[in-house]
C-alpha cells in the first residue's frame, strides 16, 4: 500500500511528459503508427546500403584489410589506452579554451577610443589563428618554439600540440561568445548601467551569463570538432590514438585498427552531440513555457 | 532656492533627426513633474539623456548644483543617484525578481546581500509583490514586471526619479496605488520626474504638467 503510493507520483509525472512529446511528434496523427513507419524506412534503407556494400566486387577485400575481427580484437585495448591520452588533450584544451576565449571577446568589446589597440590585438589574434590551418600552427609551435631552446620552456610535443589546439580553438570560440554577448539586447546594457553599474560589471553580471546560455549549443559544436582535432597532435610524434593505430597498420599490413580509432571517437563525439541536441530542446521548451506563462 | 535638476539649451540629433532642439526645465525639490506629448516627440530621449544613457549634442544638465554633463563626471556615480524605469522594463531575463531588484545596491552602492535584501523585500511587499520573490521575470504578468522595474529603481533610493510610460501596463486601481507611492516619494525626500503617457488622467498627481510639442520629430523608445 505505501509503495503503491509513493511510486503514483513519478507514473504521473511520465504521463503528463509522453503525452506532450506525442503531441509534438504527430499533431493530429497515431503516434504508434508513425513509430511503426519509421522503423520499417530505417529498416529498409539500411538493408538496402548493406546489400550494395556487401555485394561490391571489392567487398571480400576491404572485408579483410578494414574489418578483421581477431586484429581488431588485437589492437583495440592498445589503441584504447592511446585514446587516453586525447581524452586528457581534449579535457585540459577545453578548460583553457573557455576562459581564454572568453578574455578574448570582452577584450574586443572593450569601449572607447583608448581601448583601440588592444582591441584591434584580439581582433588580429582571431583572424590569425581562423586564417591559418591547424595542422601549420601545431607544426610551427611543435617543432619551432622547441627548438628555440629557450631556458624554463617546456619542451614536451604533448604540451605544444595542446597549446596549438588552444590557440586555435580560442579564436573560434571567442567568436561564438562575442555572438552572444552582442545578441544581448542593449536595453540590457541600458538597464545595468542605469543602476549604476560599471562596464565591467554590466558584463559580467547581466551580458555575459545571458549570452553564454545562448551559446552552448554553438560551443560544444566546436568543442566536438576539438576531440576530432587532438588526433593532429601525433604529428609532433605524441603516441595517442590515431598514432598507435598508425603503428598497429603498420605492424599488420591491416587497416583494421584505424576502424578501432574512428569506433572510439565515435564513442565521444555521439553522446556529445546528443547531449548538444537535447540542450537545444530544452532551451526551446523553456522559451516557450516562458511565452505561456 | 537651487533647482533640483536643471536642464539647459539641450540638443540632441540621431544623424540627421533633431529629437531635441534646445530644451530647457527646471525642477524643484519634491517636485512631480509629468511631460506629455505626441509619440515620438522625443520625451524617452530626453529622460535618456538625463541619465547620461545618451551622450548630448549641446547644452548641459545640473543636478543639484553640478554640472553631470561635463567630461570628467563619473557616469556610474551620478547614474546611482537617479532611478529610471523603462518603457519596456528592460528586467535582467536570467534572475529572478529579488536578484533583479538587490542587484544595483548590492554591486553599485556595495550594500551585502542581506542589506539589500531586506531593502528589496519592503519595497516587494508594498507593490504586492512579496510572493513574486524568487519568480523570473518572463513568468509574471506585464503589470507585476512594470512593478518590480519601479522597485528595482526605487531599491537605490534616488534622489530622482524617471519614470517612462509608468503606469501603461498598470490596471487603474495598481495605478492610483503606484501613483501614491511615487507621491509619497515626492514628498519625502526625493522628487520625482514622471513621464506617463497614457491617457487615462496622466496628470494626477503631477505638480506641474510640461507638454512635449514638436511631433514632427522622433524619438526612440529607452
Amino acid at each position: 500500500m505505501d509503495r503503491k503510493d509513493r511510486a503514483r507520483p513519478p507514473l504521473a509525472l511520465t504521463g503528463s511528459r509522453g503525452s506532450r512529446i506525442l503531441g509534438t511528434a504527430s499533431p493530429g496523427g497515431s503516434g504508434r503508427r508513425a513509430v511503426v513507419v519509421a522503423t520499417i524506412s530505417t529498416l529498409v534503407f539500411f538493408g538496402l546500403i548493406v546489400l550494395l556494400v556487401v555485394n561490391a566486387a571489392g567487398w571480400p577485400d576491404v572485408k579483410h584489410a578494414f574489418f578483421d575481427r581477431s586484429i581488431f580484437e588485437e589492437s583495440f585495448p592498445e589503441i584504447a589506452r592511446a585514446f587516453l591520452v586525447n581524452v586528457k588533450i581534449f579535457l585540459i584544451a577545453e578548460v583553457f579554451i573557455l576562459v581564454f576565449a572568453l578574455f578574448i571577446a570582452v577584450l574586443r568589446g572593450l569601449p572607447g577610443p583608448v581601448f583601440f589597440p588592444i582591441r584591434a590585438l584580439a581582433t588580429v589574434y582571431t583572424d590569425l589563428f581562423r586564417g591559418i590551418p591547424t595542422i601549420l600552427v601545431i607544426y610551427i609551435l611543435g617543432f619551432g618554439v622547441t627548438a628555440l631552446q629557450l631556458p624554463g620552456v617546456p619542451v614536451s610535443p604533448l604540451f605544444w600540440g595542446a597549446v596549438a589546439l588552444v590557440l586555435v580553438y580560442s579564436a573560434y570560440v571567442s567568436e561564438v561568445y562575442r555572438a552572444g554577448i552582442e545578441s544581448v539586447h542593449p536595453s540590457q546594457a541600458a538597464a545595468a548601467r542605469s543602476l549604476g553599474l560599471t562596464h565591467g560589471q554590466t558584463l559580467r553580471f547581466v551580458v555575459i551569463p545571458q549570452a553564454v546560455r545562448r551559446v552552448i549549443p554553438p560551443l560544444l559544436n566546436d568543442f566536438i570538432g576539438l576531440q576530432k582535432d587532438t588526433a593532429l597532435v601525433a604529428l609532433l610524434g605524441v603516441v595517442e590514438a590515431f598514432r598507435q593505430s598508425q603503428i598497429d597498420v603498420s605492424a599488420t599490413f591491416n587497416y583494421t585498427p584505424y576502424i578501432c580509432t574512428a569506433i572510439l571517437f565515435i564513442a565521444i563525439t555521439i553522446p556529445m552531440a546528443r547531449f548538444t541536441d537535447w540542450l537545444i530542446a530544452r532551451d526551446k521548451r523553456r522559451q516557450q513555457a516562458g511565452r505561456m506563462a | 532656492m537651487t533647482a533640483a535638476l536643471e536642464i539647459e539649451a539641450l540638443h540632441k540629433s540621431f544623424g540627421n533627426l533633431e529629437v531635441l532642439r534646445g530644451i530647457d526645465l527646471e525642477l524643484a525639490e519634491h517636485e512631480v513633474v509629468c511631460l506629455i506629448g505626441a509619440s515620438g516627440s522625443g520625451k524617452s530621449t530626453l529622460l535618456r539623456c538625463v541619465n547620461l544613457l545618451e551622450p548630448i549634442d549641446a547644452g548641459r544638465i545640473v543636478l543639484h548644483g553640478a554640472v553631470i554633463t561635463a567630461g570628467g563626471i563619473d557616469v556610474n556615480r551620478v547614474r546611482r543617484g537617479i532611478g529610471i524605469v523603462f518603457q519596456s522594463f528592460n528586467l535582467f531575463p536570467h534572475m529572478s525578481v529579488v536578484d533583479n531588484v538587490t542587484l544595483g545596491p548590492r554591486k553599485a552602492l556595495g550594500l551585502s546581500t542581506s542589506e539589500a535584501e531586506v531593502r528589496g523585500e519592503e519595497l516587494l511587499e508594498r507593490f504586492g509583490l512579496a510572493d513574486k520573490r524568487d519568480e523570473y521575470p518572463d513568468r509574471l504578468s506585464g503589470g507585476q514586471q512594470q512593478r518590480v522595474a519601479i522597485v528595482r529603481a526605487l531599491a537605490m533610493q534616488p534622489a530622482l526619479l524617471l519614470l517612462d510610460e509608468v503606469t501603461s501596463a498598470l490596471d487603474r486601481a495598481r495605478r492610483r496605488s503606484a501613483r501614491g507611492h511615487s507621491r509619497a516619494r515626492g514628498r519625502g525626500n526625493d522628487d520625482a520626474h514622471r513621464d506617463p503617457r497614457d491617457e487615462l488622467r496622466p496628470r494626477r498627481g503631477a505638480s506641474r504638467v510640461l507638454p512635449r510639442r514638436r511631433a514632427d520629430t522622433r524619438g526612440r523608445p529607452a
